[in-house]
C-alpha cells in the first residue's frame, strides 16, 4: 500500500479556524428582547404612533401645507423627555449636509443634465418650514432643529406605558424630480402643461426609538433611507377636483370624490376578478385639458403601516384586480398617465399581483388591503401599500413585442425593466415596510433581502426572465474588485452601494439556498425569520441567529466571509495525482510495469538513434546476460517473496489486495480567501458523468490548501469545480484538471465572424453597418 | 462650456423627462487586453439604460440604443472623451468593433490604439457624467491574479 506519506495535512490549522470561528462578539449579547435563537423575547417592545394628517397640494405653486396631531405611545420600560422627528425634506434645503458633502469627478465630462441638476439645487428653496409644535392643550411646546430632526422638549417627561398628543404643521416646496434625482416630486408635462405629484418623506414623522440603539436619529444624506414606528393613519389630502389620488390605505370617500360612473367601476373592482380600468386611458387624455375650479378631499385609513406616501394628478389612468391573498382581498391598483402605454396597462398590476403572490409563499399573507404602482418621475421607491416606478416606452410607444423586427432584443429594456422594478418596489412591502429593519443602519437587510426574493419571482415570471441579479457570476466583477467594503457597514458609508447592498448579499442569499443549506431547510428557516419579525425590528444578528436556529446548520463560517469580510470565492484544482494499489502479485505488477515503460514516448535522442547499428551488434562478444535479460520477466523468486507476503497477512488485507481502485489525491487552492462549499463534476473514462457536492467544512482545518482523496474504480478523465457557476468563482481558468482553454469575450465576439442576432434579419443593415 | 450649449441643452431636457433611479446600480464592467496590432482591445457592460440616457445628452436629442451608424457615431465621441488611455495619442481613436444589446446584458467592443509600453494610465469616466455614484470595474486580462480596478469620482485615473 503507498496511501500513507499523502494524506492531507492536518497542520496549517490558523486560517481554517478563523474562517471557521463563531461569530460571537460581532453580534449583540443576546438579551430577553432579543433572544439567542434569533426570535423576539418576553420582554420585546417597540413604540407606535398614530396620525392623523390634513395635506393641501398647490398646483400652482408645486407646494404643499399640513398638519398632523400624531399620538405617540411610549411602550419603552423607560421614560422619555424629548422625542424626535424626522424632516427628511431638509435634505433638499439650500446648504444641507446631503449637498455640502456631494463629491463629482471632474466639471468638463458632466452631462448637461447633471449641471443643470447642480443649477437646480442651487435654486430650489427647499426643506420643512414649521408653523407650529403644540401639545394636546393647544400650548407651544419647545422645539430645537438639527438639519434632519427635530426635537421636541417635553414639559414632563412621558413616562413608560404613557401616551400623548402633540401636533405639528408644516409646509415645503415640492422638488422638480425630473432635475434632482429624488424619492418624490413633480414631473411637468410640457405638450399639456400639466404636473404629476409623486408626495414621499413629506410629512414630519416620529423617529425611531429602540432597545438596540436609543433614537435613530443618524442625520439623512440621501443614501439610508428611513425606519420608522408602525401606526394608524388618517389622512385626508386636498387636491384640484379634476385630480385623481393614490395613496397609503383604503380610500374611505369615494362617493365624494368619483364621478357616478367611476364609482361604479370602483366598487365592480372590489370584487375578485379580471383587471378593468376605473379612469381608462381615454378619460385620463380628456381630463388634461381641462382645469376644474374647485378641491376635493380625498380621504383615506391605513393600519399598522410606518408611513404614508400619495400621488396626484389629473392625467391618470387608473387600473384595478382585486385578488385573494391569504384569505382576504387585496386590491391590486396602477395609475399612469398616457405616456406610460401601451407598457403600463399590460404589466403593472400583473406585476404587482405576481409579486405578492411569490413573496407571499415565502413569507406570510400580504396584511393590507391595497397595493399600487404608480408611474412618475421617481425611478423606483416603495412606502406602504404604494411604490413609484419610473420605466416608460420609448415616445412613439414601441417596447420590445410590438413594433421592432424580430430578434432585435433592444427594446426589452423598457418591459423587463419596468416589471422587475415594480416587483422590487412592491417587494419592499414585505422588506422593510412590514419586516421593519433600519434602512439607515443596514441598507442590506432590506435592499439585499429583497433583491433576492425579487430574482425569485422573476424566474417564476417566464423562463429565461433576464435577471440582472439572478445568477452568482454576474457578481464576480464586483467580488474580485480593489476598493470594498463588507456588507456590514453602515448604510452611508457604503462604497459601490449597489453591488456591495443589493447584488452581493442577494446572491449571497442564493448560494446559501441553492448550494449551502438546500432549498427546503433554507425556505423554512428564511420563512421563520419573516414570521418572527413581521411588524417588528429585527437587527441583523437576529437575521444570522434565525437562520441557524431554525436549520442546524452552522453558518457562521458564512456570515463571516460573506458579510463581514471582503474575500471572494477563487478555488483552483491545483494537482491531481493517481494513485493504484501495489497488489505485489508479480503477473499483475510487472505487466503493468512493462505497460507503462511500453507506453512512454521515446526522446528525441532514442527515436532518432532507432536504427543505428551499435557496437554490440556488431561484436557479439561484449553481450552478458544483462544485455538480453527481460527485467518484466517474473522469476521464480517473485512467487516466492509473494508467497512469503500472503502468509504474513490476514484475510481482510488479502482482500484489500485484491481490490482494482483508483485513487485520486486532488489538492484545491483557496486562491480568493472566501471559504466556499465545492461543487465537482467528475467525469470518467466511459464518459459517465458523477456530480458530488463537497460541504464548506473541508476547509476548516486550512482555509488555504486542502487534499482529499477520491477512490473510484473507474479511470477518471476529467474534474471540474463548479461546472454549473453556482459559487461566483472569480477565475474559471483554474477549475478544471486537466486545464481546459477558455478564450477572452472580445475574442469570442470578433473571431464569430457573423453578424448578431439583431441583424441577422435584414440584410441591408448588417452589410452597411459591419463593413 | 459655451452659454449657448447649456441653455440648448436645459431646453432639451425640459422636453425629454428622464427616469432616474432612486436605487443606485450604476456601474460598468470592462475587459481589457492589448492586440498584436497595437490597439487595447476592449469589452464592456454596462446598463443600456444608462448608456441610453448619456448618448440622448450628448446628441442633445432623444436617442435609442441601437446597432446603427449614427449610435455608432456618438459611442465612438462618447468613448473617446471617456474611455481613455494616458498618454494619449491624438491623432487616432476609439474602433467600435461590435456590440450586443440586451436588457440583461448590455456590452460594446472597441479597440483604442495604445501599447503597453508607454507605462499606461486609464481615465474611465463612463457614465460618472450622469451619475455621482458610478463605479466603472476594469479586469486587466494579462493580469488574472491582479484584483480588478475600480473607477469613481474620487479616483477617475489609475495605472494600468
Ligand atoms: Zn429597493
Amino acid at each position: 500500500m503507498v496511501l500513507a506519506g499523502f494524506l492531507p495535512s492536518m497542520a496549517q490549522a490558523e486560517g481554517g479556524a478563523a474562517a471557521f470561528a463563531q461569530l460571537g462578539h460581532l453580534l449583540d449579547t443576546p438579551t430577553e428582547t432579543r433572544l439567542a435563537s434569533g426570535a423576539p423575547g418576553p420582554g420585546y417592545w417597540q413604540q407606535r404612533a398614530d396620525y392623523a394628517i390634513t395635506v393641501r397640494l398647490d398646483d400652482d405653486k408645486q407646494r404643499i401645507e399640513g398638519s398632523e396631531t400624531i399620538t405617540y405611545h411610549n411602550k419603552s420600560p423607560h421614560a422619555l423627555s424629548y422625542l424626535w422627528l424626522q424632516l427628511d425634506q431638509n435634505r433638499y434645503a439650500l446648504g444641507s449636509d446631503a449637498y455640502l458633502t456631494q463629491t463629482t469627478s471632474s466639471f468638463e465630462e458632466l452631462t448637461y443634465r447633471r449641471v443643470a441638476s447642480m443649477l437646480e439645487q442651487e435654486r430650489f428653496d427647499g426643506g420643512t418650514r414649521i408653523a407650529f409644535v403644540r401639545g394636546e392643550d393647544g400650548a407651544d411646546l419647545p422645539y430645537v432643529i438639527n438639519k434632519t430632526m427635530l426635537r421636541i422638549d417635553l414639559p414632563t417627561a412621558l413616562a413608560a406605558g404613557d401616551s400623548m398628543k402633540f401636533s405639528v404643521g408644516w409646509s415645503h416646496n415640492i422638488i422638480d424630480a425630473t432635475l434632482i434625482s429624488a424619492r418624490g416630486g413633480y414631473e411637468y408635462f410640457d405638450a399639456d402643461d400639466n404636473y404629476l405629484y409623486e408626495i414621499a418623506q413629506w410629512y414630519p414623522r416620529v423617529a425611531a426609538y429602540t432597545d438596540y440603539q436609543g433614537w435613530q436619529h443618524k442625520q439623512f444624506l440621501g443614501s439610508g433611507e428611513f425606519t420608522l414606528e408602525l401606526g394608524d393613519f388618517d389622512l385626508a389630502i386636498t387636491v384640484p377636483a379634476d385630480h385623481i389620488v393614490a395613496a397609503t390605505g383604503e380610500l374611505q370617500n369615494a362617493d365624494e370624490v368619483l364621478s357616478a360612473e367611476q364609482l361604479q367601476r370602483f366598487n365592480a373592482a372590489k370584487e375578485p376578478g379580471d383587471q378593468r380600468f376605473i379612469v381608462t386611458p381615454e378619460e385620463a387624455k380628456a381630463n388634461e385639458s381641462g382645469r376644474a375650479k374647485g378641491e376635493k378631499t380625498w380621504r383615506f385609513r391605513a393600519e399598522n403601516v410606518r408611513d404614508v406616501a400619495f400621488a396626484s394628478s389629473r392625467k391618470f389612468i387608473w387600473d384595478a384586480q382585486t385578488v385573494k391573498n391569504g384569505g382576504r382581498n387585496v386590491m391590486a391598483m396602477s395609475f399612469y398617465p398616457n405616456e406610460g402605454e401601451p407598457l403600463w396597462s399590460q404589466y403593472s398590476t400583473p406585476a404587482i399581483v405576481h409579486t405578492m403572490e411569490v413573496y407571499s409563499r415565502y413569507t406570510f399573507d400580504y396584511p393590507y388591503p391595497v397595493s399600487i404602482s404608480v408611474n412618475g418621475p421617481v425611478g423606483g421607491m416603495e412606502y406602504p401599500m404604494i411604490t413609484f416606478n419610473g420605466p416608460r416606452p420609448y415616445e412613439d410607444g414601441t417596447y420590445w413585442d410590438t413594433r421592432q423586427k424580430p430578434g432585435d432584443t433592444s427594446g426589452r429594456r423598457n418591459k423587463y425593466g419596468l416589471i422587475s422594478v415594480i416587483i422590487h418596489e412592491v417587494g419592499h412591502n414585505y422588506f422593510p415596510m412590514i419586516v421593519n429593519s433600519d434602512e439607515r443602519q443596514w441598507t442590506w437587510m432590506d435592499e439585499g433581502i429583497n433583491s433576492f426574493l425579487q430574482t425569485l419571482a422573476e424566474h417564476e415570471w417566464e423562463e429565461d426572465y433576464p435577471s440582472r441579479r439572478g445568477e452568482p457570476e454576474q457578481l464576480i466583477p464586483y467580488m474580485i474588485s480593489d476598493r470594498q467594503v463588507p456588507i456590514m457597514t453602515n448604510s452611508e458609508s457604503v462604497y459601490q452601494l449597489g453591488n456591495n447592498a443589493y447584488g452581493k448579499p442577494a446572491i449571497a442569499l442564493s448560494i446559501l439556498r441553492e448550494s449551502v443549506m438546500g432549498r427546503d431547510l433554507f425556505d423554512h428557516a428564511f420563512r421563520e425569520y419573516a414570521q418572527r419579525w413581521k411588524f417588528k425590528r429585527p437587527t441583523p444578528g437576529d437575521f444570522f441567529r434565525t437562520m441557524e436556529d431554525a436549520s442546524a446548520v452552522d453558518l457562521d463560517w458564512f456570515w463571516r466571509g460573506w458579510f463581514y469580510g471582503t474575500g471572494h470565492v477563487d478555488v483552483a484544482i491545483d494537482n491531481v495525482q493517481l494513485y493504484q494499489i501495489d497488489t505485489r502479485n508479480p503477473d499483475i505488477e510487472k505487466a503493468w510495469q512493462k505497460d507503462q515503460e511500453e507506453a512512454r514516448e521515446p526522446s528525441v535522442t532514442e527515436s532518432r538513434n532507432a536504427d543505428m547499428q551499435r557496437l554490440v551488434d556488431r561484436n557479439p562478444a561484449l553481450e552478458d546476460f544483462y544485455n538480453s535479460y527481460d527485467e518484466f520477466a517474473v522469476t521464480p523468486w517473485d512467487y516466492a517473496q509473494y508467497e512469503s507476503l500472503k502468509e504474513g497477512l490476514t484475510e481482510r488485507e488479502l482482500a484489500l489486495l485484491e481490490e482494482d481502485h483508483f485513487f485520486y489525491a486532488v489538492t484545491f487552492l483557496n486562491k480568493g480567501g472566501l471559504v466556499t462549499p465545492l461543487p465537482l463534476r467528475i467525469t470518467y473514462a466511459d464518459n459517465s458523468v458523477e456530480e458530488l457536492m463537497i460541504p464548506a467544512e473541508i476547509w476548516r482545518r486550512d482555509a488555504d490548501k486542502v487534499t482529499k482523496v477520491f477512490i473510484r474504480d473507474r479511470e477518471i478523465t476529467q474534474i471540474s469545480f463548479d461546472p454549473q457557476r453556482r459559487t461566483a468563482d472569480a477565475n474559471e481558468a483554474d477549475n478544471d484538471w486537466p486545464r481546459q482553454i477558455r478564450p477572452s469575450r472580445f475574442q469570442l465576439f470578433k473571431e464569430s465572424e457573423q453578424p448578431n442576432p439583431m441583424r441577422r434579419y435584414d440584410e441591408e443593415a448588417w452589410k452597411q453597418i459591419i463593413k | 462650456m459655451g452659454r449657448g450649449a447649456l441653455l440648448r441643452a436645459l431646453l432639451a431636457f425640459l422636453l425629454i423627462p428622464q427616469a432616474l433611479w432612486a436605487h443606485p446600480f450604476h456601474g460598468s464592467y470592462a475587459e481589457l487586453e492589448w492586440s498584436q496590432g497595437g490597439t487595447l482591445d476592449v469589452a464592456i457592460k454596462v446598463i443600456p439604460e444608462d448608456l441610453e440616457r448619456a448618448l440622448t445628452s450628448l446628441a442633445g436629442t432623444k436617442t435609442v440604443l441601437r446597432d446603427t451608424p449614427p449610435v455608432r457615431a456618438l459611442l465612438v465621441q462618447y468613448l473617446d472623451k471617456h474611455f481613455r488611455v494616458l498618454p494619449e495619442n491624438p491623432s487616432t481613436q476609439t474602433q467600435i468593433v461590435g456590440m450586443e444589446l440586451d436588457h440583461r446584458d448590455t456590452w460594446i467592443y472597441f479597440s483604442i490604439p495604445a501599447t503597453p509600453n508607454s507605462a499606461p494610465r486609464l481615465r474611465n469616466t463612463v457614465l460618472m457624467d450622469l451619475e455621482a455614484t458610478q463605479t466603472n470595474r476594469v479586469k486587466r486580462l494579462w493580469l488574472p491574479e491582479a484584483p480588478v480596478l475600480v473607477f469613481s469620482a474620487a479616483e477617475p485615473e489609475r495605472d494600468l
